[in-house]
């Protein structure tokens, strides 16, 4: 099943999914609720069988933005070789705002989900609903805030000095 | 490592066996960032050492933060640990560290270990022999006013 044809068929499905071409690449915009339906559907029945990554971009102040973060799944299918002109790959993004900023994890679907999503919670703030061990993955355990959200001041809130001092005399 | 490999080869100032345990240590080396979540580390290590110690903070990096001023990256590890030499550099050359090394041993052999009266006797109050003896440290051309 070539991309077209696989793009074509969801969007007949699902009618909130938005589609859009930048340079070859495919992207499908798909509204919150849809979304565990949609990219379960496309690892079982489309073989989406990789998650390349899962991020998140911030678009506080950016241009024309309307939705606050909006998350990043990269899909490939593995079956089909990445380097040749037949190679699938599609981008799914998801918008959230800060009145609910959860999401269903993928981990079922994509065990490699795992530390990506964790990586999200950690500078972002997102919950993942169904993790199995949603933690920091990067940050100490006792860090509080979300360093890669724009609104987090560059330099810090004093955490890269709240340390106690060690003199000379006291080593 | 360039500095301890046989180019540069440390051991010909009196210097070379490195150790990975801080307890066989007398002097640390911080080469690069230190981060916040790595800072506790650093300093229990420090606590590790025995006495005599000392610390040289290698690099903009650790001794200022370099280009890092970020949330996360400390700026100088002098503000948490106590540092005995900075070596400028980004990266410092090798012999920069030498010489920091050999200054340090000159700082050593004035001040003494902890308290410094075992050393305040004028033989020790001259500079270190290897100090006097590189041409580039009595050469006033080659270093400028210090």
């Amino acid at each position: 099943m070539q991309l077209l044809e696989i793009v074509t068929a969801i969007t007949e499905r699902h009618p909130g999914i938005v589609r859009s071409e930048f340079r070859g690449q495919t992207r499908l915009l798909v509204p919150r609720e849809e979304a565990l339906d949609l990219l379960r559907a496309l690892k079982e029945q489309f073989g989406f069988d990789l998650l390349v990554d899962l991020t998140c971009v911030d678009y506080l102040n950016y241009r024309d933005a309307v939705d606050r973060f909006g998350l990043v799944y990269l899909l490939a299918n593995t079956g089909l070789l990445a380097n040749t002109g037949s190679s699938q790959r599609l981008t799914v993004r998801v918008m959230l705002n800060d009145s609910a900023l959860e999401l269903p994890s993928v981990t079922g679907l994509w065990p490699g989900a795992d530390w990506m999503e964790r990586e999200v919670y950690d500078m972002f703030g997102i919950v993942f609903q169904g993790h199995p061990d949603l933690r920091r993955i990067l940050l100490p355990d006792e860090f509080t805030g979300f360093p890669l959200r724009k609104d987090y001041p560059l330099q810090g809130r004093g955490e890269r000095h709240n340390f106690p001092v060690i003199t000379r005399g006291q080593a | 490592m360039a500095t301890g490999a046989s180019r540069h080869d440390l051991a010909r100032f009196g210097a070379e066996v490195f150790r990975f345990s801080p307890r066989q240590c007398d002097l640390m080396i911080v080469a690069g960032r230190v981060v916040m979540k790595m800072l506790p580390v650093l300093q229990r290590i420090w606590q590790q050492m025995h006495e005599p110690k000392w610390c040289i903070s290698m690099g903009a990096c650790a001794s200022t933060g370099g280009v890092f001023d970020t949330y996360s990256v400390v700026q100088g590890i002098d503000r948490f640990i106590p540092v005995d030499m900075y070596v400028p550099g980004c990266p410092p050359r090798p012999e920069q560290l030498i010489q920091a090394i050999l200054d340090l041993q000159d700082k050593i052999q004035r001040e003494g270990t902890i308290s410094g009266l075992e050393f305040k006797v004028p033989s020790r109050q001259q500079p270190k022999r290897a100090l006097l003896e590189l041409p580039v440290i009595n050469n006033p051309v080659a270093v400028g006013p210090r």
